[in-house]
């Protein structure tokens, strides 16, 4: 399947600070790609390489087979940008706006942003400055489904938004990607949103690469097992091989693993903690994301 | 999509654009009530003797005008590129980035020319109703510098805003005030006269700044 972005060996600085090193992925043609990862662990530092706004220190990102840090206008032409915070020319107002961008894109879809444009109830002729984060969300998602580009990349969406304006943002973006054969490029750091809308997933922590897989794959093989300890116990754990993630409260041990239980409790055995009533809970991407990468 | 992209410039200017026209309008009487004062009070032979003979500079009000303006002009066409890194969202337009920039850039001269312009004609067409073309042409090849200077500043002001680093800010403004200060000298008729136009060519370098400050907005170097 043709791959519409392509990262490679990806490493950035910020002077000194090491963001990430190595970082590979790649986005297949019509799939929903989801990058996750705390707040400054480098997602808008890879839509700022992708989108050419920032030179990597090392690697490249290719969108289309382009390097992304010399686009062509045609190429642009097929990317869709959201930015963080939904900002759009706020001295516009959003009958100028559309006016404004329809002129730079051929397959303008004029009817797709003032459909949502009649949901909000806003006048035509208010500027955009004025308008809550909410509707400016809704503002910033009809002129990219306008734009109908084969190419989404969203910087973390869920900025500022209530429920209901996410849930709503949500609903149009799936609907866009279904049988459009669409490729959506979507950061957020409210996780629980992209369980049914993301397929493949990087997790970015500080300074590396977590986990690169499918959001299936993550569930099924990411495992949360919670077992009794005695409590005021001196229970001498790490992170290795088998135990990607623990939390200790008071007599609840929680261990997060990638492999099965009889391995896990095989491990315990061999650190000899003396366990009782263990039992595999299942979670959602939401708990697997903070299982793996930690609450704090 | 040039059109378009000149529609947005308009967007953010028309108001300190009408504003700035509104203030040289008033410049623009000032200079006439002051020659019809001038003339009747201290009477016409006179008046011109100062002018004429003593090199009296009656019009030094236009002086900081045009760098004014484009001071203005500038701020409210870069500004809200750069609040909330705006700009972003205007070189990931499918054009050349350096086109966009030039552009723009292009526009803000544009409209600075049709007032600096209109501006010059008005001011003429006052000065000839009271002194013979001579001193006109004089005026014009006075004033030509100061109005060079408004180009730069706004041009300079364009760098500016684009440009991230505030060390680089003020290296730039700082070279920039040494130049224009240059171009706003002003203790006699026509001092630039045979100069004029290297200082042209030299003024028309700063247009090209913003390309530098450019590069570096999307190198994405920290701000």
């Amino acid at each position: 399947m043709e791959n519409v972005v392509e990262c490679v060996n990806l490493t950035h600085y910020y002077g000194k600070r090491l963001i990430y090193e190595n970082l590979n992925f790649v986005i297949r043609k019509g799939s929903i790609f989801g990058l996750l990862g705390k707040n400054g662990t480098g997602k808008t530092t890879t839509i700022n390489i992708l989108n050419g706004y920032l030179k990597p220190t090392s690697g490249h990102c290719y969108i289309f087979g382009e390097d992304s840090q010399h686009l062509n206008p045609r190429t642009k032409e097929r990317i869709g940008f959201l930015m963080e915070g939904h900002i759009q020319y706020n001295f516009m107002t959003i009958s100028q706006i559309e006016k404004f961008y329809s002129a730079f894109y051929p397959r303008w879809k004029k009817d797709a942003y003032y459909d949502l444009m009649k949901k909000l109830e806003v006048d035509p002729g208010q500027k955009i400055g004025t308008m809550s984060c909410g509707q400016r969300s809704q503002v910033a998602l009809g002129l990219i489904l306008a734009q109908d580009p084969d190419l989404m990349v969203l910087d973390d969406y869920s900025m500022g938004l209530d429920a209901g304006y996410r849930r709503l943002f949500l609903d149009y973006l799936s609907a866009y990607a279904k049988g459009n054969n669409k490729t959506i490029f979507i950061t957020s750091h409210i996780i629980q949103d992209l369980e049914n809308l993301v397929e493949d997933i990087v997790i970015l922590d500080y300074r590396s690469v977590l986990l690169s897989t499918t959001v299936q794959d993550f569930k099924t093989n990411f495992k949360q097992f919670v077992m009794k300890i005695p409590e005021k116990m001196d229970v001498l754990l790490s992170k290795d091989e088998v135990i990607a993630n623990f939390e200790i409260l008071k007599d609840k041990l929680t261990i997060y693993s990638f492999k099965s239980q009889q391995e896990v409790e095989a491990h315990l055995k061999s650190l000899k903690i003396p366990y009782s009533e263990i039992q595999q809970v299942p979670m959602s991407l939401e708990d697997a994301f903070i299982g793996l990468t930690g609450k704090y | 999509m040039v059109k378009a992209l000149f529609f947005k410039e308009w967007l953010k200017i028309k108001w300190a654009y009408w504003s700035m026209a509104l203030l040289t309008l008033l410049v623009l009487v000032k200079l006439g009530l002051n020659l019809s004062y001038y003339i009747r009070i201290l009477e016409a032979r006179s008046y011109w003797y100062q002018v004429v003979v003593m090199g009296g500079m009656f019009f030094q009000d236009f002086l900081y005008l045009p760098a004014l303006i484009g001071l203005v002009i500038g701020f409210t066409q870069f500004m809200p590129e750069i609040n909330e890194d705006r700009l972003k969202l205007t070189l990931h337009l499918p054009m050349k980035e350096n086109a966009i920039l030039l552009y723009m850039l292009a526009y803000g001269t544009l409209m600075l020319a049709i007032l600096y312009l209109a501006t010059n004609l008005l001011a003429s067409a006052l000065i000839a109703f009271f002194f013979p073309f001579q001193v006109v042409k004089a005026v014009w090849l006075s004033m030509a510098p100061w109005f060079l200077a408004g180009f730069v500043v706004y041009w300079v002001t364009g760098a500016v805003f684009v440009e991230r680093i505030w060390l680089k800010r003020i290296f730039i403004i700082a070279v920039a005030v040494l130049f224009t200060d240059t171009l706003l000298y002003h203790t006699a008729y026509e001092i630039y006269r045979y100069s004029l136009v290297y200082f042209f060519v030299l003024s028309v370098l700063w247009s090209i700044g913003i390309l530098y400050s450019g590069y570096r907005f999307k190198k994405g170097v920290l701000k």
